[in-house]
């Protein structure tokens, strides 16, 4: 195998309505690493499914040494030599290190396999040839991430895989083991075969790759030799330069107002070995003020947003609500519309498959729709009808809520969330993830109306164009930490942004720091 | 339909291979349960336990916890109504009836609840615990039966029998049936009361569904560990007490005999849906008497017969049965 080309690939998601590649292209030399790099959705992991033969194309061609191919199964691409090492390690517990590197390809004698010995001593002489040094008769669940991972990938060699795909390696990896696998897949490289690696880390792009491609919006923006480009250039070609939508906020400074939600140096770690995943967090929101907090995911967005759902409690730190302590998820600070919470997981957490709108209408009021402890059919249909007219949900209040669109979903959130009277406090979280352009619009203009009528907003967002459109303040994580807190004025760039998240540039942002909510 | 010709087709085929009087088997298997009042009545008394443990099922498994103690349950909870009532032999017999029946349902709901506060407390799979205890207070209560408790002027492994005033009144005579039934069957529907019209049920229901959307509406999701757990083993000990009134008047060595494991077949054939259980077991009775019917009238050994009791089974449970379904789709049934 000398090249592998993939050219204007289109896949679309019936499901979610939404094209995940968009005329994207690849282009892969042997022996090369290549980086593929992009925001959340941009498509980078469809494409390389793609490649890996576990999506199909809507249509684009993909050429190995210039003769087309098409993949039906992981199968058919690990034939070719194609193999992929998922975000999510596959390994089995209960299976031994050796058992799992063979399995599926297990060593036989005679048509019979060999047993868990002679699988190990595969794995054995695999991982000689290849340089690693695990136990292969350590149990799979005792293997530290990084060992798990390293698995992984001699899975891939054992079957002689000449192209590698790795999606996300480093994003669970201590910064000892990033650098182990670096230094294997340098090993790799060396012996010509490719490595295709997806990562949102700039730094990490230009330490180990050679090429690095960029994708925006389901297509490839392009591709440049590592050496070539720098940082900054990378991450406003990951970020783009889209035209900000009208509404921009008005600052409204309210001075003296107490605030409504505080955090105070909140941090957060997890178990007993103590990694953090928030570090010294602290923030204030008054009325009438919406705060906006971006993250690229797994920076820390998720664990803020269980920690103002009272999912979480922090490890250190103080939160309050109304200068009292945060109240705990749906008591009775929570009922009398103190607070309004939009969750980012709208399908898992923010609503009830297989149960009616209705039902998820009064899921969250149960007090108000079972007087005494029986159920009000007619208030809770009522409830449901009058929710579904004023945000003109495309349902009845008997629909199944997996029969909704995504679009549909969001709203019966918003209504049940936000509707009258409005929340003191609203924590909303990816608020128009996945929704089309009209609902969006519609949940902005929601938003604003809440923010009208003196509700504190805190706005959690991977979505840089949302935050810069309604935000008057934005804060921005970077592994767990606040590396900027800024005013949103003429002075905040995309590409600024963008920088902070990717965790550039702290000097700057620090040196910019605006702590309060008046410019 | 298709599903139920097809299974009726191959127990008439298996019925065809194996007894030299195709049929007289056949007869005797499908048609003669329905033939008289005393195997009707017969039929019907065994529905009563299938159809209180299987509500027991059907509230564990609708909060997406599994049951599997029924066995263990339904026997403690008989054994505890017969001793309250030889406890008390001159009382008033509703009096007797109802300490004995709620001592079945504490005795039941103890064993229950011990698997949920695992569950709760320690992360300890229910499925498990609830198989393990109950495996072992069946030792436990074979001993009682056999040792402390037995009849002392009985050959058999047997407690002494309550006194007769105490039992439900029966109906059909000879059968076995008795008043029994109508307690089951207001438990049918009080049971679909509670699950489809109260905040219990509702909040169940939706812990069942969801646990992490129960959890954003501020429903305390460990106690729907602990409650349903706990009400599935009383539901249980309550069959077992109404075993003990309607038919049985005492407790043998071995007395619940697979009822728990029936009633988990039936509640998975009602789709836990209260009402549908009285036609699942209803089905599942019939099965049962058609099958002894033709055990004892035919040439057919038991284990054909029990294989064809399976084969008609495993068809209807792969399919679910029409009414099951017609029954989830109004309630609004995705798995």
């Amino acid at each position: 195998m000398k090249s592998i080309v993939l050219k204007n690939i289109d896949k679309f998601f019936p499901s979610s309505g939404t094209w995940a590649n968009r005329k994207a292209s690849l282009r892969l030399s042997a022996g090369e690493i290549h980086a593929v790099v992009g925001e959340n959705g941009a498509g980078k992991t469809t494409l390389v499914r793609i490649l890996a033969g576990l999506e199909k194309p809507d249509s684009g061609s993909l050429l190995i040494d210039a003769l087309p191919v098409s993949f039906k199964s992981p199968a058919e691409a690990m034939k070719r030599g194609i193999g992929m090492v998922h975000q999510h390690f596959l390994t089995i517990p209960g299976f031994s290190a050796g058992e799992n590197i063979v399995f599926g390809a297990e060593p036989r004698a005679g048509g019979f396999f060999v047993g868990r010995r002679g699988s190990e001593r595969a794995a054995a002489a695999a991982m000689r040839r290849f340089g690693f040094s695990i136990d292969p008769a350590k149990a799979a669940e005792s293997l530290t991430v990084g060992e798990r991972q390293q698995v992984e990938i001699l899975k891939l060699l054992y079957r002689d895989c000449e192209v590698l795909i790795l999606d996300e390696p480093t994003s669970v990896l201590t910064e000892q083991e990033i650098q182990s696998l670096f230094s294997i897949l340098r090993r790799l490289r060396e012996e010509g075969r490719t490595i295709v690696i997806i990562t949102h880390k700039v730094k990490e792009v230009k330490e180990i790759a050679d090429v690095v491609s960029v994708m925006r919006e389901g297509a490839t923006v392009g591709s440049f030799k590592t050496s070539e480009v720098s940082e900054f250039a990378l991450s406003a070609a990951m970020m783009g330069q889209t035209a900000f939508k009208e509404h921009r906020p008005r600052a409204r400074a309210l001075p003296g107002l107490e605030p409504v939600l505080e955090l105070e140096a909140v941090s957060l770690r997890s178990g007993h070995r103590g990694a953090a995943r928030l570090e010294n967090i602290s923030l204030a929101l008054g009325a009438g003020e919406i705060c906006g907090v971006c993250a690229i995911s797994g920076n820390g967005l998720l664990e803020l947003e269980d920690l103002l759902a009272g999912m979480l409690k922090p490890s250190s730190g103080t939160l309050r609500f109304l200068r009292a302590p945060y109240p705990k998820l749906r008591s009775a600070p929570w009922k009398s519309r103190g607070i309004g919470y939009v969750p980012s997981d709208r399908m898992r957490r923010g609503s009830c498959a297989g149960k009616t709108v209705a039902e998820n209408f009064i899921a969250l009021d149960r007090s108000t729709f079972f007087p005494k402890g029986i159920l009000d059919a007619e208030a809770a249909k009522t409830a449901s009808a009058d929710a579904i007219l004023e945000f003109s949900i495309k349902a009845k209040p008997w629909s199944f809520v997996d029969e909704l669109s995504g679009g549909s979903v969001q709203k019966m959130i918003l209504a049940r969330e936000l509707s009258d009277p409005p929340p003191r406090l609203c924590v909303l979280c990816e608020p128009t993830w996945g929704l089309d352009a009209a609902s969006t619009e519609f949940a902005y203009d929601r938003i604003l109306a809440l923010r009208e009528k003196g509700s504190a907003i805190l706005l959690l967002s991977s979505d840089l164009d949302e935050i810069i459109t309604l935000a008057e303040r934005i804060i921005v994580l970077h592994g767990g930490r606040v590396v900027g807190a800024m005013a949103n004025d003429r002075n905040i760039t995309r590409e600024g942004l963008g920088a902070l998240m990717l965790g550039l540039g702290a000097a700057r942002a620090t040196a910019r720091a605006i702590g309060g909510s008046n410019d | 339909m298709a599903t139920i010709a097809a299974a009726v087709a191959s127990a008439c085929l298996l019925i065809l291979l194996f007894s030299k009087d195709f049929v007289g088997s056949l007869y005797l298997f499908f048609i003669a349960p329905l033939t008289n009042f005393y195997y009707l009545g017969n039929l019907v008394a065994t529905m009563v336990p299938l159809i209180v443990a299987g509500l027991g099922v059907a509230f564990a498994f609708e909060s997406r916890n599994f049951n599997l103690g029924g066995e263990g349950q339904i026997y403690a909870g008989a054994l505890a109504a017969t001793l309250v009532a030889l406890l008390l032999p001159e009382s008033p017999a509703l009096g007797v009836q109802l300490l004995s029946c709620a001592a079945a349902a504490v005795a039941g709901g103890l064993i229950g609840a011990f698997s949920g506060m695992l569950k709760r407390r320690l992360g300890v799979d229910e499925l498990i615990s609830s198989f393990l205890a109950s495996s072992l207070i069946v030792l436990f209560v074979d001993y009682l039966v056999t040792g402390p408790f037995q009849d002392p002027s009985s050959n058999f492994q047997t407690t002494r029998a309550i006194a007769p005033a105490a039992a439900f009144a029966r109906i059909f005579l000879p059968s076995s049936l008795s008043s029994g039934i109508f307690v089951a069957l207001l438990l049918s529907l009080a049971g679909k009361a509670v699950m489809d019209r109260t905040r219990f049920g509702f909040e169940l229901k939706l812990c069942g569904a969801n646990r992490e959307f129960a959890q954003y509406a501020g429903i305390d999701s460990g106690s729907y560990t602990l409650v349903p757990m706990a009400l599935s083993g009383a539901l249980h000990g309550l069959a077992g007490s109404l075993m003990i009134f309607g038919s049985y008047y005492k407790v043998m060595r071995g007395f619940s005999s697979g009822i728990g494991w029936s009633a988990i077949a039936v509640s998975l054939i009602a789709k836990n849906n209260p009402l549908a259980l009285i036609p699942a077991a209803a089905f599942y009775a019939y099965l049962d008497s058609g099958a002894k019917s033709v055990m004892m009238g035919s040439d057919l050994s038991s284990e054909i017969v029990a294989i064809v009791q399976a084969v008609i089974f495993l068809f209807i449970t792969a399919s679910r049965l029409p009414f099951a379904r017609v029954f989830a789709s109004r309630k609004g049934g995705s798995e």
